[in-house]
């Protein structure tokens, strides 16, 4: 699969090496030019302006665009151009506050929002269940089974 | 009017003032508590802290019922975001939103969203005072990308018709003084000595006006 992943933060840089590793083709596109450390060589870089390099990162042969940089704004319109410009099958994006959640939808071409905050919250609540579960004797089912890590918008 | 303004940056004090001075409600919006002290008492009260891409902060500044949004973030992608929900989601009548880098002009223009940018008329400006000063815009449109001029008619063009200034989608004469009266000639009407004449003009053709002008335009 071609993956294009937008951002420069730590996050992002160990999505694309994961990614790369397991045999996707990546792109990462990096935009202050910052210091993004890859552990990776199989990862293609583009430095620029996220909006002005989308294409030449190969966003029209993307599979998937994953927007994860740290401002929220900058997701939803690498999102947006990634789904009306490029045509990008899959688009996911990265939600950093909480109060931003709502925009994170189909309007601005999101397809999948990702929260590390409520994956985090969902994996605790897992853990949770888990703990309060696990002393009776009644063979509950698996920790996490039927329950995704709903990474959507929140509420 | 009610306009809810985001950015209490001095554009976004200087405007919320003058807009109050004009009689409109002003709301504002900025992530920071201390922009509040920057704006006069009147328009404290409402002011609210927060993101303007929050719904919650967004409908606190009354958003649902205003008749203008104005976004004056120092981020372009942040203003576009504001922009586009205040006219899709909330149907805001009138949206106008601030840009920074002109490389990201298109953005706006694929969103359909009206940017203002200062970098642009800064540069437009300084380039008609550098350049043509002897053409000094009466108005100006937009970013100053169309002004309108006001210069006497040379003596050598006494009996053309108006039709010889005209350059389809960079020099229009819109208006012809003559002798105190002032007409809106037909491209066919014949100009005559001491004719002062309006000129709506694209910025960067004033070069080509001024060389219409031979110099001998004053």
């Amino acid at each position: 699969m071609r993956i294009v992943v937008v951002g420069s933060t730590p996050l992002s840089g160990q999505l694309a090496c994961a990614l790369a590793a397991s045999g996707d083709s990546v792109t990462v596109v990096r935009p202050d030019g910052g210091d993004l450390e890859l552990a990776s060589a199989d990862v293609r870089v583009v430095t620029g302006d996220p909006l002005l390099v989308l294409e030449a990162a190969g966003s029209r042969r993307a599979d998937v665009v994953v927007a994860c940089t740290g401002s929220d704004a900058d997701n939803l319109v690498v999102s947006l151009l990634a789904k009306r410009h490029f045509k990008v099958p899959r688009v996911l994006a990265q939600v950093n506050e909480a109060d931003h959640a709502w925009l994170f939808e189909e309007s601005w071409g999101v397809d999948e929002a990702v929260s590390v905050a409520s994956l985090l919250v969902a994996a605790v609540k897992r853990a949770v269940v888990a703990t309060s579960s696990s002393d009776p004797a009644g063979g509950g089912a698996p920790p996490g089974s039927g329950q995704q890590a709903s990474a959507g918008a929140g509420e | 009017m009610h306009v809810v303004i985001v950015g209490c940056g001095r554009t976004g004090v200087q405007l919320a003032n003058r807009l109050c001075a004009d009689g409109d409600v002003v709301s504002s919006i900025d992530g920071d508590a201390a922009a509040a002290k920057t704006l006069p008492h009147q328009l404290r009260e409402r002011f609210v802290e927060g993101s303007g891409m929050s719904r919650a902060i967004l409908e606190r500044a009354g958003i649902s019922e205003a008749d203008a949004l104005v976004t004056l973030t120092a981020d372009d992608c942040v203003n576009a975001v504001i922009a586009r929900v205040a006219r899709e989601a909330y149907r805001v009548p009138q949206v106008i939103a601030r840009r920074f880098d002109p490389a990201r002009a298109f953005l706006y223009h694929e969103l359909g969203i009206t940017a203002v940018s200062s970098v642009q008329a800064t540069v437009n400006r300084v380039a008609q005072l550098l350049h043509h000063k002897r053409l000094e815009p009466h108005l100006s449109f937009g970013n100053g990308e169309t002004v309108i001029v006001r210069s006497s008619v040379p003596d050598y063009l006494a009996g053309r018709p108006v039709s010889v200034l005209n350059v389809p989608g960079e020099i229009q004469v819109v208006e012809l003084t003559r002798a105190g009266h002032s007409t809106i000639p037909e491209p066919s009407s014949v100009l005559a000595e001491h004719d002062v004449a309006s000129f709506v003009v694209a910025s960067q053709s004033l070069g080509r006006l001024r060389s219409f002008l031979g110099g001998k335009w004053s």
